[in-house]
């Protein structure tokens, strides 16, 4: 089978995670759903990044009893076993889109604004089919190559609005309806376990299980940690009212920065650098799709299911753009609630009574 | 194929080129401003930069104006009948006509979404006494071109001299749509303009701040204050009280005043921030500490009776506090900001949205109290 996913170590697989974590926390969220009644959203992404933990941990030790590198190993080979797949493959698919469909607005919007968002589509579909179909070693080697500049444009964002922080714009602190918070991290899990669920597809390629677990955990925590922190300055810099309706929040932060400022127009430098992340974390979702949809249905070749996948997510973004009010509330409602496609088949699968049967392992 | 695909990919490069324009087809707005029209509701003013083509050529600055009904119907107009295409990427200042803001006018002019058009979101915003026309041509002179030092000097003078409130666009947003503050923008008028009655008082001429009228290249000036409820004017500060009131927000760092000794005599003193103000908001009572420090250019006065002098000042300065904040309770304006220390008491955002803050406020009951410390003070050295 060439599916493509080669051998990586455990700095790669922490690097590719904490791009993902980061741009999932901080770029894939609604805003109307975080922020309508008060903001929470920095605790919100600690308490979602500790579920997802417990998510990830409570599979590997399922596949260390059952033996087996990657989570196709525990669901199985039967027809109805093998639909488990379906909803992970289309919650990587969403998590895929999120931060896309966040960036071309804001491309398009505030950068390029005379362009169309279908013209910015067909220059995106090149870049994330490329990706997806040269497979998870070049993924995990790029997000290596790419961390470092990537964590200082975060600091220099950061920093570049530290004049404009105000303590006072996080108040009043949603602590009175903690179930709320709790709702909201759970909903939260599209962006913040799809990291570890992709890196759990292509498992395989990491050394041993305990590699892949040290390197997602790694990967998740200082993701995690790094996107509750941005969320915490973006607190700073608008109150709930303003984020609530706020497209692109992170780009207006860059450029909330006053005139008199070094920093000023370092937004698209800063930008661009993000925009090239979120296309890698996009890619590596659409991979493990890819991936595990290849290997439940016996496709033996990823590259045709990563086309595939890259052009349905590209078209569902331009369909959010486009079409119909109706549309987009379904999508939208579908980003509210895809955390039940994590949830409905991951305890059928943790919950499946084969024990200790290796799985074949194919490359 | 793979040679084809590089020749592709190398084409999307060229891209670049087709509908180009050069940087000198565009003239650059510095400045915009908005006021009371007379035949459309809106009167929308413009100061241009149109950069030199050459070394001899130099850059020059024109004020424009049209009237319209909308923002992007003023630039459209603007467009049509100016020969190069204006782009509003570098505006930095933003002038509201006191005739609008007094009325609130401004804010259905002022809703345009960020982004569209290319205007910077926290670009410096003032009220102006129109007609703003006078106000940005008297800003013009051939030492500064690109109006950038007296920008900056705006700035500088609310971070020297405390008597002007500098703010950016967004923050004024900020204080329209959330109860927790409310917006005070620098005033900036032309300098031949008459008296203005004082929120607390009495007449200044508010845009030369320390009644002070001055006589320079320039025929504007910046300080003092517009103090908002909501959306709307309520009144000017002049820069004195405009500098008691930023002290409550911790927006101040130092400041020169002019205090009135029992003997009648005069005493100029230089006010610096020690720390952080300690605001704390009880049930329709709060506590203010304030801690100054203040430099006496007149040592004698300092070493007859230090601690006589002390007192004297804290009690002028908490005196002078109170009647600033009486003042803007009756406007209605919460330009202190208690607001933002009474959303600290709520656990749930519903709450505080149910919350009548500005109800509360007007019957706020506040205990100012100034430590203040002489420079050279035995005790703090």
């Amino acid at each position: 089978m060439n599916l493509r996913i080669g051998a990586f170590g455990r700095q790669e697989t922490a690097s590719m995670v904490l791009i993902a974590a980061f741009f999932g926390g901080c770029f894939g969220m609604d805003s109307h759903a975080l922020y309508a009644d008060g903001n929470a959203s920095y605790l919100v992404q600690i308490i979602a990044t500790v579920q997802a933990l417990l998510l990830f941990e409570g599979t590997v030790w399922v596949l260390r009893l059952r033996g087996g590198n990657d989570i196709s190993a525990l669901i199985g080979r039967s027809r109805i076993k093998r639909l488990l797949a379906v909803p992970i493959v289309l919650a990587l698919m969403l998590a895929a889109m999120q931060p896309l469909e966040s960036f071309l607005l804001t491309m398009t919007q505030y950068v390029f604004t005379d362009a169309k968002q279908v013209i910015a589509c067909l220059y995106l579909l090149p870049c994330l089919f490329l990706l997806t179909a040269l497979g998870a070693e070049t993924l995990m080697r790029t997000a290596r190559i790419l961390l470092p500049i990537l964590l200082l444009s975060i600091v220099a964002a950061v920093l570049s609005g530290i004049g404009q922080y105000r303590l006072y714009r996080i108040h009043p602190i949603p602590l009175g309806e903690p179930f709320r918070i709790f709702t909201q991290a759970g909903s939260a899990q599209i962006r913040a376990a799809a990291p570890l669920l992709a890196l759990l597809c292509v498992g395989e390629g990491t050394q041993d299980r305990m590699a892949m677990r040290s390197g997602g955990r790694i990967g998740a925590i200082a993701g995690g940690l790094i996107a509750a922190a941005a969320l915490f300055a973006l607190s700073m810099t608008f109150p709930y009212t303003q984020l609530v309706d706020m497209p692109a929040p992170f780009y207006r932060m860059l450029v909330e920065v006053r005139a008199e400022n070094p920093t000023l127009r370092l937004d698209r430098a800063v930008l661009f650098l993000w925009f090239s992340g979120a296309i890698l974390s996009s890619a590596f979702y659409l991979y493990a799709a890819s991936v595990l949809f290849a290997k439940s249905f016996h496709v033996r070749d990823v590259r045709p299911v990563a086309l595939c996948m890259s052009g349905i997510a590209v078209t569902l973004i331009l369909v959010l753009y486009y079409d119909s009010k109706t549309t987009a509330a379904i999508l939208e409602r579908m980003y509210r609630d895809a955390w039940i496609l994590i949830s409905v088949p991951f305890p059928l699968i943790l919950l499946n009574p084969k024990r200790r049967k290796r799985c074949a392992v194919s490359s | 194929m793979r040679r084809i695909f590089i020749m592709l990919l190398c084409c999307t490069l060229l891209l670049g080129c087709m509908q180009s324009k050069n940087i000198d087809e565009y003239a650059y707005v510095l400045n915009v401003g908005v006021e009371r029209g007379t035949t459309m509701p809106y009167l929308m003013t413009v100061l241009v930069s149109v950069p030199g083509g050459t070394e001899d050529t130099k850059v020059e600055n024109v004020v424009i104006t049209a009237e319209a009904r909308s923002f992007s119907e003023a630039c459209e107009t603007l467009n049509a009948a100016y020969p190069s295409r204006l782009s509003f990427a570098r505006a930095s200042l933003l002038a509201i006509g006191e005739d609008l803001a007094k009325d609130g006018a401004q804010s259905a002019f002022l809703d345009f979404a960020f982004g569209k058009p290319d205007l910077w979101p926290n670009l410096r915003t003032v009220v102006v006494k129109p007609p703003i026309r006078d106000v940005f041509e008297g800003w013009i002179t051939e030492a500064d071109p690109s109006l950038r030092k007296i920008k900056t000097a705006v700035g500088d003078l609310a971070i020297e001299s405390g008597i002007a409130a500098d703010i950016g666009y967004s923050t004024y947003l900020e204080a329209i749509s959330d109860k927790r503050f409310d917006a005070m923008l620098a005033y900036a008028g032309v300098n031949e303009y008459g008296l203005e009655p004082d929120l607390i008082g009495g007449e200044a001429y508010p845009h030369v701040g320390g009644s002070l009228l001055v006589e320079s290249a320039l025929k504007t000036s910046t300080a003092g204050s517009a103090v908002f409820d909501g959306d709307r004017m309520v009144g000017i500060l002049d820069g004195r009280h405009t500098m008691e009131t930023l002290m409550v927000t911790d927006a101040f760092r130092k400041g020169e005043m002019r205090f009135t000794l029992p003997d009648g005599s005069a005493l100029d003193a230089t006010l610096y921030r020690m720390r952080a103000p300690k605001v704390r908001l009880g049930h329709g009572e709060a506590t203010v500490e304030l801690f100054l420090e203040a430099d006496i250019l007149e040592p004698a006065l300092v070493s007859a009776d230090r601690d006589a002098l002390k007192t004297f000042l804290q009690d002028q300065l908490e005196t002078e506090l109170r009647a600033v904040l009486s003042a803007l309770q009756q406007a209605g304006s919460d330009a202190m900001g208690f607001g933002r220390f009474r959303a600290k008491q709520f656990r749930t955002a519903a709450d505080w949205e149910a919350c009548d803050w500005k109800a509360e406020y007007r019957s706020l009951r506040v205990a100012f109290s100034v430590t203040l410390m002489l420079s050279h003070d035995p005790e703090r050295e």
